[in-house]
């Protein structure tokens, strides 16, 4: 059985159709790359899956539960973690309140949640900045934080939106890394990227989006030899 | 107890919480001796400003909801330890707790539209509120309508019963009493998963649904306490000046306004600001409409002006409260820092 079943969502914002009848499925333990270009729906597409919007047509479920239209809460609480493109860090307190806050959920007791969410900096390497001002932080160190802060939530599937942009070569890879350990463990993942190395190298399938319809969907080998893949990145030649 | 009470000595906040206890219970015994009513009066109002400027502060420095509506909780409690004193022969030691529960019931009744709406809008909205109990309370003949209610004086033998004392002295200690109370209340619902939740909505509504958090229902449980102990500041009002009348209770500048400032001059991101804001605010206040605006009557209104000083002083010169400031100049350990000496 699929951990999550998207069937046919829709969602109009006005008259742009801005997700235009997606399907696809994800079994557990798998590793799943979303790619498009700029405003292709990749982002509502995820605020659909957690939550934030409601589909207009549709269905959605997740580990076996029909998901479609419950509080972002309620699907965070059945397993599914998210981070936020643009980041949103709880900037007034600390970054180890940040992550404690997500360790709550499954730890109610406050010092209990604290230890959790120590250990999860340790292996996100935010550790050092513990006592840091959540807004303190630089970008792709808020990017690490919104990452730390949905796996103390410790789902099942983690909803990645751009985790690896504005990172330098080298921090994409110890990334990455850290992204394939995390998997391992056992946690299902699905990434919004923009960037190709990093997304070709991760995913296990790529799912590609353009105009709100999902164009492609295959191995990052057959997504890259894919002539309608090119087309909506580079257009159509014209001879 | 005694355990819990060695081991808080040994912390500085600890001792300096039992210095400042100690002077606060003294300090009624020397004003009685010395006959200063105005001080001991000064120093209830500080007190009941304390309670229920703290209490506001569970909403909005801890959830992030700016609430100028808080007089319809303090009036509602107070005119319920009125009528249940007056209609009923409850005493208030019953009554001022059951004010403070109307008063939360009151709060979740107005939480359910009041939540649907967020920052300025809230705060808006929660000044309509505050000005409609007042129409409601004027026109309700029950509750006396525009005159009020009075409570007459009743024989020595009754006097504990109604709780009804001279000056201000011994509503001091039963003032002290009931901050006491929230303390051992509020203290360790800020520091539980609720108070940690607060907060997590208070900066990003989003982010804190993204991490399981239920943004409603956890703005009602602060709503619930908020109302709670307003409520029970107006039952501190009515046992000590046995008269509530709707343009007192439910004023917007002197209660609502008043908590508010309080609040934000102690500092809305320390727990224990808005006590501070309480001692420093309202005796100024108080001092200026007692000495001042009788000085000059023709200028009605001036005690509101230096109102209005003090708000400016507070946004230029301390845009973070007394607290904050204290903390920016050093005098107190930061907020970053006490994360880490936080107890395993």
């Amino acid at each position: 059985m699929s951990l999550l079943e998207v069937k046919g969502v829709v969602k109009r914002f006005g008259g742009l159709v801005a997700v235009n009848d997606v399907s696809f499925s994800m079994d557990e333990g798998e590793r799943v790359g979303l790619i498009g270009p700029n405003g292709a729906g990749k982002t509502t597409l995820f605020n659909l899956i957690s939550g934030y919007y409601r589909p207009d047509k549709g269905r959605i479920f997740f580990d076996g539960r029909d998901i479609t239209g419950r509080k972002p809460y309620e699907i965070t609480k059945l397993g599914v973690g998210r981070t936020f493109q643009i980041v949103k860090p709880l900037s007034n307190l600390t970054v180890l309140d940040n992550v404690a806050i997500g360790a709550l959920l499954r730890h109610p007791d406050v010092n209990e949640a604290r230890k959790r969410a120590e250990e999860v900096l340790k292996l996100t390497g935010l550790y050092e900045k513990r006592n840091m001002r959540a807004g303190s932080l630089n970008l792709p160190e808020k990017k690490r934080l919104e990452l730390s802060r949905a796996l103390a939530t410790e789902p099942k599937l983690l909803l990645l939106d751009e985790v690896v942009a504005g990172l330098n070569p080298s921090e994409v890879d110890e990334l990455l890394k850290l992204l394939r350990e995390i998997n391992e463990s056992g946690v299902t993942i699905l990434m919004v990227e923009h960037v190709m190395r990093a997304v070709m190298n991760i995913s296990e399938r790529i799912i590609v989006m353009d105009y709100g319809v999902k164009i492609a969907e295959g191995t990052p080998q057959e997504i890259a030899s894919d002539p309608r893949v090119i087309e909506a990145y580079l257009g159509r030649e014209e001879l | 107890m005694l355990q819990f009470i060695k081991e808080g000595l040994r912390d500085r906040n600890g001792q300096y919480f039992a210095i400042v206890a100690a002077v606060m219970l003294v300090a009624p015994l020397i004003f009685w001796k010395l006959d200063l009513p105005f001080a001991a009066n000064a120093m209830l109002l500080c007190l009941m400003f304390s309670i229920m400027a703290m209490a506001w502060n569970l909403l909005e420095g801890y959830t992030g909801q700016l609430s100028f509506g808080h007089a319809v909780f303090f009036g509602v409690g107070a005119y319920t330890t009125m009528i249940l004193m007056l209609y009923y022969r409850v005493t208030p030691w019953v009554g001022i707790f059951v004010g403070g529960l109307v008063a939360a019931l009151v709060g979740l009744a107005l939480g359910v539209p009041l939540f649907r709406l967020r920052s300025h809008w809230f705060a808006l909205a929660t000044i309509a509120v505050g000005e409609i109990f007042k129409l409601i309370f004027i026109s309700w003949d029950y509750v006396g309508g525009s005159a009020g209610l009075q409570s007459p004086i009743v024989p020595e033998e009754q006097k504990l019963y109604y709780l009804q004392y001279a000056g201000s002295y011994v509503y001091i200690y039963l003032a002290l009493g009931l901050l006491g109370l929230e303390l051992l209340i509020m203290y360790p619902l800020v520091k539980s998963r609720i108070g940690y939740y607060l907060q997590a909505i208070r900066e990003d509504e989003d982010a804190a649904m993204s991490l399981g958090i239920n943004p409603f229902k956890y703005k009602m449980v602060a709503m619930f306490f908020s109302a709670l102990f307003t409520g029970i500041g107006g039952g501190i009002y009515t046992v000590r000046f046995r008269f509530v009348d709707p343009f007192a209770v439910f004023d917007l500048i002197s209660v609502s306004v008043y908590i508010t400032i309080a609040g934000i001059l102690g500092g809305i991101y320390s727990f224990i600001g808005p006590i501070v804001g309480s001692f420093v605010f309202v005796p100024i206040s108080e001092y200026v409409r007692v000495y001042i605006v009788s000085r000059f009557p023709r200028f009605y209104g001036l005690h509101v002006f230096v109102l209005g000083v003090i708000l400016l002083a507070i946004s230029l010169l301390a845009p973070e409260g007394i607290m904050g400031w204290l903390e920016k100049k050093g005098y107190l350990r930061k907020r970053e820092e006490t994360g880490e000496v936080r107890k395993e």
